[in-house]
């Protein structure tokens, strides 16, 4: 069938089949890689994309049901030059190691910090907790998100 | 291999079409279990109901006989909700814990009911609480008290022609009398390896155990009763069985836990 999907801004019409989900699609066909394939189960959150404001775990939305959809990947969050604010607090602070669930993180905290203007520590663990790294140990993930929402203006509140 | 896949947007539209397809159909919410089961080969639907898109079909109101919720309406709209909150402290508390922001976010109230799990997060609350769950056909629709609708693990009354389409709790149970206490092996995304809802109505206390039986069980106790009698009664209500999340003893041992330390802080 033929979907039709904004995608990072700008509608896109392409076929597919019945049993393509999201990431399939965006990877695959689109070749925006940088949603990341990990568990297909909707359990590490490496393929973490923003469907109509929210976010979901593409690896579980089938694609012909989120027709006339607008989302966001992390392609459309970093700048075509540079880096995004949270992409460079995570980079200062030591946040990447093997980098694989880099984009999932980073659309995770976009989307938190781009609906509040202050938050607790505590808010925000929980908005990354649908995100597995098996490398960094989280600690400098969130000093990193941190960052990034300091640069973004944000402000953190006592937990 | 989905030979049809139709998106709905309209309830009688979904209704008609259910009515015509039947056994052959999935409907597709959330898809947090759904797309799972499709991708590890346990089933393999002909026909795909989308029903993302039902607006009519969301959404939490009061009504007379309590809060309505549509089965559409996501687990982060349930958490988020100050009425369900303030009323329904139980459910609050059960969608709280569910999976992690983005299964919240996808996931719907109607498909935890509609799949049956023995743990799934949200049906010992809706069980304390005394919930009514209104199913839609194409020719009727009828209420049934969520402790009638379970029959098995992934088995519940629903004929093939009806859908979940709202759920009718009633109000008044808050921090104070009521509440939803899960264990699972990790905070985030994890199933419950067993979850206790209770709520407390006068002397009477209504317990519910999830993950301890075929289906989330419930036990009625007085609320000064014995602790010999409170355990002969919790276990009498579960039978868990030992699988890849903990054992039979592990279960009833920490369903006790679980019940003993509520008990402590309604004491």
């Amino acid at each position: 069938m033929k979907i039709r999907l904004k995608l990072n801004g700008s509608w896109r019409e392409f076929e597919i089949s019945n049993d393509d989900t999201l990431l399939h699609v965006l990877r695959d066909e689109l070749r925006l890689t940088g949603t990341k394939r990990g568990c297909g189960n909707g359990e590490c959150g490496a393929c973490t994309v923003i469907l109509d404001g929210e976010t979901v775990t593409s690896c579980l939305v089938l694609a012909a049901s989120v027709d006339g959809s607008s989302i966001t990947t992390i392609e459309g969050i970093s700048p075509q030059r540079g880096l995004h604010p949270i992409q460079e607090g995570l980079v200062a602070n030591g946040g990447v190691q093997c980098g694989f669930c880099t984009p999932g993180f980073v659309v995770s905290a976009y989307d938190f910090l781009s609906k509040r203007e202050s938050f607790t520590m505590d808010e925000l663990k929980r908005a990354l907790s649908g995100n597995l790294c098996r490398c960094t140990g989280y600690k400098k993930i969130v000093e990193g998100v941190v960052a990034g929402a300091e640069i973004m203006g944000k402000e953190i509140e006592n937990d | 291999m989905i030979k049809r896949f139709l998106n709905i947007s309209d309830l009688e539209s979904l209704l008609k079409a259910k009515s015509e397809y039947g056994s052959k159909c999935k409907i597709l919410a959330g898809g947090t279990d759904l797309v799972v089961r499709m991708k590890t080969d346990m089933i393999d639907p002909d026909t795909i109901l989308s029903i993302r898109n039902i607006d009519e079909m969301k959404g939490i109101i009061k009504g007379k006989d309590g809060t309505v919720i549509g089965a559409l309406t996501s687990h982060t709209s349930i958490e988020e909700n100050a009425l369900i909150r303030k009323q329904h402290y139980p459910l609050y508390q059960g969608a709280y814990e569910i999976g992690s922001p983005q299964i919240r976010n996808m996931g719907t109230l109607g498909g935890n009911i509609a799949n049956a799990s023995p743990s799934g997060d949200t049906i010992a609350p809706l069980m304390v609480m005394g919930a009514k769950i209104k199913l839609m056909s194409r020719s009727k629709e009828r209420l049934v008290p969520v402790d009638e609708f379970f029959k098995g693990p992934g088995k519940t009354v629903m004929a093939d022609d009806e859908i979940v389409h709202s759920v009718i709790v009633p109000a008044g149970f808050n921090k104070k009398n009521s509440g939803f206490i899960k264990a699972g092996l990790r905070k985030a995304l994890s199933i419950a390896v067993v979850s206790v809802g209770w709520s407390l109505k006068d002397d009477k206390l209504t317990l519910a155990f999830g993950g301890a039986a075929p289906i989330v069980t419930v036990a009625e106790i007085r609320k000064d009763c014995s602790a010999a009698e409170l355990k002969k009664k919790v276990l009498n209500a579960i039978s868990p069985i030992s699988d890849l999340r903990a054992s039979k003893g592990y279960r009833e041992q920490v369903i006790l836990n679980l019940v003993n330390s509520m008990m402590e802080a309604l004491n």
